[in-house]
């Protein structure tokens, strides 16, 4: 996973609560192989018009929305399945950073294990960002991990929140498994500790070394 | 200060406290679905990584599966639905983890297979790639849904890197009324907390009505915890739970077993453990209910009517109301019991087990399905359906007109390919009413087995207590 330290970019505006990972990838492509081009089945329903046309009035479909690499939209974004197509759509399709007032949780730690930002506001604050996104000549902002602001021409400097871990994760680029790797020990350890304290949940206790 | 159940089973999971607020935290339980597995497992194998403990982890196709006959061979979607069944027998046979596909009589939904084998454990912590992992909290397991990096993390070192949630408290006072059952309550819930009031907390459902339901009702009741954006559901184990488990598959036997029980007949909250949150039910309040929106909040009692969005004050709320509407073609004021449907659906982790067809079964028996409506009856897993068979309950349902069926995830994600056609609308047993969930244009009512079987042999949605 790479680092991301900042971004600067498009914002689409997506003015809707509770968007579900199922509106962001639908169940007709979860079985497409290939990651990296799952960008073109995003919000494919509202993207493309039941006969396969793109959708003229959706946001993604209009300059300069089109080439977005930040993504603003209401609360409870990403709720519902754990289906981690949902960000690797996002990121094929060029979004970097996130912002919403709340996230669920399942779909927050998938866009940090893909190094997506996932930047929470107050809700007062996402009113004025999405009134800010709409305006094409507005669209244009700046997000900075290090210090937790996005940038905007006309409305200066707004704070997001993040948590630290995950945001030191997302400076780093940190693989998450070769750091659990790194802790073998503590884990076998843990497993002799299972098989004398709670034995029944030690299928393989035979196997241990 | 006391622990709460989630407290006990966290702290005797963490491996190693992290600098931040994270923990590496133990897996005792990690299921795999074919949806998943294709994925991790090339991830894992391109890193020159290995499963750690293949002991820990089965493997179950589910959610690719066709549920039409088999006798003839299978018949998937396309090549891509058939690789991925292809790969998690393959990739689970390679790294020596147990695995029950198409073929074994065990074969079904994950979360409906892995209970029966009593591979999930009360005081266990239990991860799949699946967000209905939260089914089985009713075990009293700390089972949670993650992604597919978590599942290739898990694979790899057998543990998972967590922070802890808040705990929310769910009371159900009293006794529930007959007729109504966890499906209900569950919806009930989730029109009081929201879909996102269970966000970033972990759930412990207590009183005397969860006390009283049976297993399956409490993995109803923890299944749809995750709608409300929880975490997890859960409820302490119980008599209920031993009884449930007891000589299945992967449960300890002999003195293991004795050992086991004394040890989860401890494992509770204390008295006075706090929780960050608490929300009352009032058992006898719950009415029999359905969904007529897009989220599974968007739900009320079946004697109600479609609700008016120029009632709600909170603009957010009115526009979410007034843009299900329109997905859905519904008036405001219209009554629920006057939705026609063209097609019903009972299955899925959430009301696919053999209670569940039995409930369906005593609706069906002697009546017909209703002129127009397909309906359709996909068992959770080989052995329900089996056990349904015994019983008698395909004929029931043959005879009234209704399609018995292989088991699978079928309908209720429809990435299987069976899926409603645009405009369907469809009375169905499952979890989510999300836009085009049961495939674009299609439109999705939740509610329980015996309403979605009342639903089906009168053509709209009934209150199945007017027909018993």
């Amino acid at each position: 996973m790479e680092a991301i330290k900042a971004h600067s970019g498009i914002a689409a505006p997506l003015p809707l609560s509770d968007i579900n990972t199922d509106l962001i990838y639908p169940q007709q492509f979860l079985r497409k192989p290939d990651r990296a081009t799952m960008g073109e089945f995003l919000f494919h329903s509202l993207r493309f018009l039941p006969d396969g046309s793109p959708n003229p009035e959706f946001i993604l479909n209009r300059e300069p929305y089109d080439t977005a690499s930040i993504l603003i939209a209401g609360r409870n974004l990403g709720s519902g399945s754990s289906r981690e197509h949902a960000p690797w759509a996002l990121k094929s399709f060029g979004f970097r950073c996130l912002i919403s007032p709340m996230f669920a949780d399942i779909f927050k730690a998938n866009c940090i294990n893909n190094g997506i930002i996932p930047a929470t506001v107050e809700e007062a604050d996402i009113v004025e960002l999405l009134k800010a996104a709409e305006n094409p000549q507005e669209a244009r902002f700046s997000v900075d991990l290090e210090t937790c602001e996005i940038r905007h021409a006309r409305l200066g400097v707004l704070r997001f929140a993040i948590n630290k871990s995950d945001r030191g994760r997302l400076l780093q680029g940190k693989d998450l498994i070769s750091d659990a790797l790194d802790e073998a020990d503590s884990i076998a350890r843990h497993e002799r500790s299972v098989s004398e304290r709670i034995p029944w949940l030690d299928l393989g206790s035979r196997n241990l070394p | 200060m006391g622990k709460t159940l989630y407290e006990k089973i966290w702290n005797s999971h963490v491996v190693k406290a992290l600098d931040d607020d994270r923990v590496i935290l133990f897996v005792d339980r990690h299921l795999l679905h074919e949806g998943v597995a294709t994925y991790a497992f090339s991830g894992l194998k391109a890193s020159g990584r290995k499963v750690r403990r293949p002991d820990l982890t089965i493997g179950v196709a589910d959610h690719c599966v066709p549920t039409s006959p088999r006798a003839g061979g299978i018949s998937y979607e396309d090549d891509d639905a058939r690789r991925m069944v292809e790969d998690i027998e393959s990739y689970c046979g390679e790294a020596g983890i147990d695995v029950y596909s198409v073929g074994h009589r065990r074969q079904g939904i994950v979360h409906v297979v892995g209970p029966e084998l009593g591979f999930i454990l009360p005081g266990a912590v239990a991860v799949c790639g699946d967000s209905h992992t939260s089914t089985y909290g009713a075990l009293g397991a700390l089972a949670f849904g993650i992604g597919i990096s978590e599942v290739e993390h898990v694979l790899a070192t057998q543990t998972i890197v967590q922070r802890r949630s808040r705990s929310m408290r769910i009371m159900v006072n009293g006794e529930l009324l007959q007729g109504v059952t966890a499906k209900d309550l569950i919806l009930s819930i989730l029109h009081k907390i929201g879909v996102s009031g269970g966000t970033g907390h972990v759930i412990e459902y207590q009183g005397e009505a969860v006390r009283r339901l049976s297993m399956e009702q409490r993995m109803t009741l923890c299944n749809m915890s995750i709608e409300g954006g929880a975490r997890a559901g859960m409820v302490a184990p119980d008599e209920t739970t031993f009884a449930y488990l007891k000589g299945r598959p992967y449960a300890p036997q002999g003195e293991l077993w004795d050992l086991a029980e004394a040890s989860w007949a401890g494992l509770r909250s204390d008295p006075d453990a706090a929780f960050d949150k608490t929300v009352e039910i009032v058992a006898a309040g719950v009415a029999p209910y359905v969904t007529w929106g897009t989220n599974p909040g968007q739900s009320l009692p079946i004697v109600e009517s479609v609700p008016d969005p120029a009632e709600c004050d909170d603009e957010d709320r009115r526009m979410g109301i007034q843009s299900a509407l329109d997905y859905m073609g519904l008036r405001s004021g219209q009554l629920l019991q006057d939705i026609t449907i063209d097609h019903v659906f009972i299955g899925s982790c959430t009301n696919g087990r053999i209670e569940d067809l039995r409930a369906a079964a005593k609706v069906a028996r002697g009546r017909r399905v209703a002129q127009g409506v397909t309906a359709w009856v996909v068992p959770g897993s080989g052995l329900v359906r089996e056990q349904a068979v015994r019983e008698g309950l395909d004929r029931i349902f043959i005879e009234a007109g209704f399609d018995f069926r292989e088991p699978g995830c079928s309908m209720c994600l429809a990435m299987n390919g069976e899926t409603l056609k645009p405009g369907q609308r469809c009375a169905s047993t499952s979890n989510r009413n999300f836009e085009g969930r049961q495939g674009r244009g299609g439109r999705t009512h939740l509610m329980s087995p015996a309403m979605a079987a009342a639903a089906a042999v009168t053509g709209r949605l009934t209150d199945v207590r007017q027909l018993t």
